[in-house]
């Protein structure tokens, strides 16, 4: 599983700055979503939150220590272009580190970009089960908002319960990323699956 | 209350056997109160603070994921320990008012969490320790854990410490003071029987009475002591009443030597008196020794002649019966008569010359009247009836005085203190036919006289003159000195005439004594006293 994997991070390398060009348009987005208040209150609030689950996910994941470059490599935490959860994100991480890694965001277009990520937000993206396929055997923690994200292969699932954001974790998924959840993690899950998914 | 040093040893013992325990247990059980109290502290504080890096550590996920409930059920495993009265978590959020991110009571407890975790690390107030954690993932602080924990095990494990403690100290007294009764019967009782049997010596006098000995210890040696002295006491006593009891005898008998001795002193005054009275009868003899003497050569002279006219008278009467008587023969008879009567008158006016001068001084020897008198006649008077004995010597008298210096006072006292005088001389100062000047002179010295009777024989060694005064003191006692002559002197002087006498000589110098009297002139009235006096 593991050469697989080294495999497969060698021959997907990050396509450079190619993600800038979508930044005016998520910018735009937000925009968009912040001129509507009652509903951007609300998305708002609940995208900060998730922003926030996002980072301290961070902190009760050990990635493998090979999948980074250095002691002090950055950790990267990448989202795809144009979702709504950017902007908080870039805000709930700004010159934060975690385990002397500093936080770092990323906007992606596709799965070619992700290769490099520790931790990819998918949303509710379409193109989420292209991606889990593309990313399976990588050392990388996928967090989605749609119903069946877990049963595709995704490790943490967002959702809603009596309108507070919580979490359920497919912990067979992680263990074949080689990422460690945390037991503490799991405690606070909604719920723990084991399911292998697609 | 009385000082502890009048205490009796009982109370003392007992005091220092239940102090020292009760100090000695009470200091034992104040350290390890301290002690226990430290260490029951520190190991409350170890443990609570074990258990708060449990709680803050297995609550920062619910923290990190905003998971109350999973929160309150990790604070929920506090459960366990019952003292924890209240436990909060806190978000590190900026919102203030946001309150209790989770909180625990234990059942029963209704105190709601702070509002925002104390400032204090910790606090130790009253009946709570409060106490606050920050809950942190690596370096960042994600949240605080309040504790709220009750001290009312500590303190009621504390108290149920103390109680065993009091307990301890209290049975600890009590053996004590068992300890102490027990110890008494070896110390305290022997003494207080020592101090009974002192009182019961010294109360009785008894000093044959001995103290029990119980034991051998310093108590042991203090009754041997103490023994020891009542027999040292007991024996001195004895000798000392032996002593009196030898005492008493010696002044018994000192008593009756001395009352010997005051009737020998008694025989010897009456015989002194009687020995004065014989010498100063045999004075008297010697005076009319003295006196016949003087008279026998008038006497006889007149006998002669008497005899001689009485022989020519019968040889005339025997002519004149035989008409052989011549006219011639008549005219002897006559001028023979003539001449015999004027012998006869002659030699029996100078006897009764003589017999009427010495009576003067015969009656005045043995008699003490005080009388006014010429002082140079009568010293005369005195040396003529001592003719008889200075004639058989070479020496001479000489006698100054004014022949009208008159003096009232015993006559008799002065003829029988010149006549010793001069026998002293006579007998003592001059060998015999040595010649010599006896001297007196008399003089008056304002209301006394003085008389000085001086010889030039050969004196006296100083010994002599010393004891001169003292009765019978003599050096010729085998060559009839009785030693009574310079006393009766000294008597005289001193007590009848009321004077002084000093007596001055050295060997080869003769001796002189001097006599200071009162002239008597102004002390006529004092005579009765001399009278009675002059008895002696």
């Amino acid at each position: 599983v593991k050469s697989q994997t080294d495999k497969t991070q060698t021959g997907c390398l990050p396509p450079g700055a190619s993600w800038r060009r979508r930044v005016p348009a998520a910018l735009a987005g937000l925009a968009l979503l912040l001129s509507q208040p009652g509903l951007a209150q609300s998305d708002d609030l609940e995208s900060r939150v998730k922003a926030a689950f996002l980072f301290n996910f961070t902190k009760f994941v050990d990635w493998p220590p090979e999948s980074f470059a250095s002691a002090s490599a950055p950790l990267d935490i990448c989202v795809l272009a144009g979702d709504p959860l950017a902007g908080a994100l870039d805000e709930a991480v700004r010159g934060k580190s975690v385990n002397s890694h500093p936080l770092n965001v990323r906007h992606i277009q596709g799965s070619a970009e992700a290769r490099n990520c520790k931790l990819l937000y998918l949303g509710d993206s379409g193109q989420a089960r292209d991606l889990l396929i593309a990313l399976r055997g990588q050392s990388v923690l996928t967090v989605g908002d749609t119903p069946e994200f877990t049963r595709a292969g995704g490790m943490i699932r967002f959702l809603l319960v009596d309108g507070k954001v919580r979490f359920e974790v497919n912990r067979s998924a992680a263990e074949q990323a080689r990422l460690t959840l945390s037991s503490k993690l799991l405690s606070v899950a909604h719920a723990v699956t084991d399911g292998s998914g697609g | 209350m009385r000082r502890f040093h009048d205490q009796p040893i009982r109370s003392k013992l007992m005091i220092a056997i239940v102090g020292t325990s009760g100090l000695a247990v009470f200091l034992a059980s104040a350290a390890v109160m301290g002690y226990q109290w430290v260490n029951a502290r520190n190991a409350m504080l170890r443990d609570l603070a074990a258990s708060m890096q449990i709680i803050a550590a297995n609550s920062t996920a619910a923290l990190s994921f905003h998971d109350a409930a999973a929160a309150e059920q990790t604070l929920s495993a506090l459960r366990a320990k019952p003292d924890i009265a209240l436990a909060c978590i806190y978000a590190q959020s900026a919102d203030s008012q946001a309150g209790a991110f989770a909180s625990y009571h234990k059942p029963g407890h209704a105190a709601p969490c702070p509002p925002r975790p104390p400032a204090d690390y910790l606090s130790l107030t009253q009946s709570r320790l409060r106490r606050t954690l920050p809950i942190t993932i690596g370096p960042e602080v994600i949240g605080k854990l309040y504790i709220e924990r009750s001290l009312d095990d500590f303190l009621y494990s504390l108290a149920r410490y103390l109680a065993v403690l009091l307990l301890a100290l209290l049975g600890s007294i009590a053996m004590a003071f068992g300890m102490s009764t027990l110890l008494q019967r070896f110390i305290a009782r022997p003494i207080m029987s020592l101090a009974y049997t002192a009182s019961r010596v010294s109360e009785s006098k008894d000093y044959s009475i001995r103290a029990p000995k119980s034991n051998d210890d310093e108590v042991g040696w203090l009754v041997d002591s103490f023994n020891d002295m009542l027999a040292q006491v007991d024996s001195r006593d004895r000798a000392l009443e032996q002593a009196r009891a030898e005492l008493e005898a010696r002044v018994d008998e000192t008593a009756r030597a001395n009352s010997e001795l005051q009737r020998t002193l008694e025989r010897l005054r009456q015989t002194q008196e009687q020995l004065v009275q014989t010498e100063k009868m045999a004075s008297l003899g010697g005076l009319v020794a003295g006196i016949a003497h003087e008279i026998n050569t008038p006497i006889g002279i007149g006998v002669t002649a008497a005899s001689t006219l009485r022989a020519k008278t019968d040889a005339l009467n025997r002519e004149y019966e035989a008409n052989s008587l011549t006219h011639s023969g008549l005219k002897r008879y006559v001028d023979l008569a003539n001449q015999s009567t004027d012998i006869i008158l002659s030699n029996l006016n100078r006897a009764s010359e003589l017999i009427q001068s010495f009576k003067q001084v015969a009656v005045d020897q043995s008699s003490s009247e005080r009388r006014r008198f010429a002082v140079k006649p009568y010293l005369s008077e005195i040396l003529l009836s001592l003719r008889p004995k200075l004639k058989k010597t070479r020496l001479r008298v000489e006698v100054h005085c004014d022949d009208r210096l008159e003096i009232n006072s015993y006559p008799g006292a002065l003829a029988q203190i010149l006549t010793n005088l001069v026998m002293n001389s006579v007998i003592h100062a001059y060998d015999p036919d040595q010649s010599g000047t006896l001297s007196i002179s008399v003089e008056p010295l304002g209301d006394r006289i003085r008389l000085r009777y001086s010889d030039d024989g050969k004196g006296m060694p100083p010994e002599h003159v010393g004891r001169v005064f003292d009765p019978f003191f003599t050096t010729k006692r085998g060559a009839g000195g009785s030693g009574l002559g310079m006393h009766i002197v000294f008597n005289l002087v001193t007590q009848q005439l009321g004077g002084t006498v000093t007596l001055h000589s050295e060997l080869g110098k003769g001796t002189t004594v001097e006599i200071v009297m009162p002239a008597g002139e102004e002390n006529q009235h004092e005579q009765p006293r001399y009278a009675t006096e002059g008895r002696r």
